[in-house]
């Protein structure tokens, strides 16, 4: 039973940061994307070939790289590599399209991906992927499968905490207020001397990055990763997590992402299947999260959590939170 | 060159299906204002309709028009009960987007828990290939070729000569002026409604019929390829729409005679971003007064 709720928390915590990831995009950047799956599913990959051992030990096996590097460097390297892509479209994407056109491009983008990695072989092995990933300092350890579990379950617990605070620290430092009024106002904030553009770009790379980290922490989670694992639609599910919880608020990301696709998913699994047909769970699950979405629309716009915009909220930057400033008002005393 | 025309022919079949769908996707965000992400499920219910059908009485003509039936009683109940709610209230068109969204998952996996995942060929595809002109067609793709002109057609005489035609026109133009000169714009609205879930109900019976099988995603995977047409020609624009599913269609399909097949889709998600970049105003513009 423990075990089961290990396993279940480590999901939860993953699930947990991955929706922090689309919270930079959405709920500070205001930007709908649609493709964010496939950041998650490239972090997963890169951090595969770079911490799996060279492809050409196994026949029929085929995949770049395979460096077999420790974890912490798979980790920060599927960082790394989201993040340029996310420049690299993001530079091209956002610059040029707003809102729904911005969405849709996302879309093809991700399902562009998803066919390449797919069919073109040599890149993540096809559709077989990848397979046997490490586990992340058990070399060191020596835990033992159960105690290891829990181990790997205290690391990702403790990898969302820091992107938790270091998140609210940029939500709540110069430039998050900047991104916001942005997201209010785009012509109100290049009045006020602001780059659109140049702010929308940052909090688009943001999430990427934090995808990125997701996938890695995924890869070695479910420790193999290939097309069938993950689809172009995991991304929806993600909104229906935010959307529920509270866009723009981290805390109701979080929230939104235990409640809609770790604790609801377990319960609906108590609900016997219908007959014979194997998809009934997944396909009930998909059914209530739309309904979830459209009840929470109608009924609460902004979720379970709502962003705080009031004054009250903002001041709380002007303390111990906002280190630029005391920094500034340090260094001008001394 | 012969495989050229080969290419080129079923490139023909692939627009024609695609041309229905767009333009259907094109009028109706013409009045809504928001690209309705449940277009590719109207498709796949329509399809579903059409197998139920001819399970039951054999007969494509009558299956055809269960799809049709089924596009538009889907179609006004997106309208009436998703979009109906919220449209009292002022909400984002980026909240509507979301809401469509939101229909397309749940109505995917219903038809997912109805009739399963594995694939369903729909009775009556299929067919002996013969020779026109340089182009290899079967019976059917060439109805489905002469169906889509009929239907395009149709569309412009409704749209050029008939009250509902303008009234449409106007709502799409200027809904508060649409409204000032009388016309009744919920009305108007709710049988754009009727008509593109109609269209797009058969689109996914003609899809179905040329690929072979019916899947709960084939509508979803689909309508990428239709926003891809829809944006090339002019997103809100029917003529443009007609133009956008030629070129991707043709497009797609003779990229097929050079590269993989598989990468028939990326081929038409490139034309979709190249052309937001490119020309966002889509290859046919309106003419319209510089200051609108």
């Amino acid at each position: 039973m423990l075990q089961y709720f290990v396993s279940i928390g480590t999901l939860a915590a993953i699930t947990a940061l991955l929706t922090l990831g689309l919270n930079s995009r959405w709920g500070l950047g205001g930007q709908l994307d649609l493709g964010f799956y496939l950041f998650v599913a490239l972090g997963a990959y890169v951090d595969g070939v770079l911490t799996l051992p060279a492809a050409s030990t196994q026949p029929g096996v085929h995949y770049i790289l395979g460096l077999n590097l420790p974890f912490v460097v798979g980790f920060l390297g599927a960082g790394i590599v989201t993040g340029l892509l996310s420049l690299a479209i993001g530079s091209v994407a956002l610059r040029n399209l707003r809102g729904d056109y911005f969405a849709i491009v996302t879309v093809a983008t991700t399902i562009i991906g998803y066919t390449v990695i797919s069919q073109y072989t040599p890149l993540f092995n096809g559709y077989n992927g990848l397979y046997g990933a490490s586990q992340p300092l058990e070399g060191v350890l020596h835990l033992g499968p159960q105690a290891y579990q829990t181990f790997y379950f205290g690391l990702c617990v403790v990898i969302l905490a820091a992107v938790f605070v270091i998140l609210e620290l940029i939500r709540r430092s110069p430039f998050g207020r900047a991104v916001k009024s942005v997201r209010e106002d785009e012509v109100a904030a290049a009045a006020f001397g602001r780059n659109p553009y140049r702010l929308r770009l940052k909090a688009y790379v943001l999430g990427g990055v934090v995808a990125g980290l997701g996938g890695s922490l995924f890869m070695h989670y479910i420790s193999a990763f290939n097309p069938a694992s993950w689809s172009p639609l995991e991304t929806f599910l993600l909104y229906g997590a935010l959307l529920v919880g509270g866009t723009a608020n981290s805390f109701g990301a979080v929230a939104g992402a235990v409640i809609v696709l770790v604790a609801f998913p377990q319960l609906t699994q108590l609900i016997p299947a219908f007959g014979s047909n194997s998809n009934a769970g997944p396909a009930v699950q998909a059914i209530a999260i739309g309904l979830l979405i459209i009840v929470v629309l109608r009924f609460r716009p902004a979720g379970l959590l709502p962003e705080l915009k009031t004054m009250s909220g903002q001041l709380r930057t002007r303390g111990s939170w906002n280190w630029r400033a005391r920094r500034a008002a340090g260094s001008g005393e001394s | 060159m012969n495989t050229l025309l080969l290419g080129i022919g079923f490139g023909l079949v692939t627009a024609s299906v695609l041309a229905i769908s767009t333009v259907a996707l094109s009028l109706q965000f013409g009045v809504t204002r928001v690209p309705n992400f449940a277009h590719g499920e109207l498709m796949t219910v329509g399809a579903y309709a059409a197998l139920v059908a001819d399970r039951a009485v054999h007969n494509t003509l009558l299956a055809a028009l269960a799809a049709i039936a089924a596009g538009c009683v889907l179609g006004v109940a997106i309208n009436k009960l998703l979009f109906g709610p919220f449209r009292r209230r002022k909400v984002a068109r980026l909240t509507l987007f979301v809401l469509t969204i939101a229909a397309s998952i749940i109505i995917q996996n219903v038809v997912l828990l109805i009739f399963g995942g594995s694939t369903q060929p729909l009775p009556g595809g299929g067919g002996t290939p013969h020779h026109l002109g340089p182009f290899l067609f079967t019976t059917q793709q060439e109805v489905i070729i002469v169906l889509a002109v009929a239907i395009m057609a149709a569309i412009h005489v409704l749209l050029k000569y008939t009250y509902f035609g303008r009234a449409q026109r106007a709502v799409a133009e200027n809904l508060p002026l649409a409204q000032a000169s009388g016309i009744n714009s919920a009305q108007v609205i709710n049988r754009t409604w009727v008509l593109t879930g109609a269209m797009a109900g058969l689109a996914g019976f003609v899809l179905g019929l040329t690929t072979g099988g019916l899947y709960p995603a084939m509508g979803f995977q689909f309508l990428l390829i239709v926003f891809a047409a829809a944006i090339l020609g002019g997103i809100g624009q029917p003529y443009g729409a007609m133009a956008g599913a030629l070129v991707v269609g043709v497009t797609m399909e003779v990229s097929a005679l050079y590269i993989s097949s598989d990468y028939k889709t990326v081929v038409a998600f490139i034309l979709l971003i190249l052309a937001l970049l490119l020309r966002p105003q889509g290859l046919v513009t309106a003419r319209r007064p510089a200051a609108a």
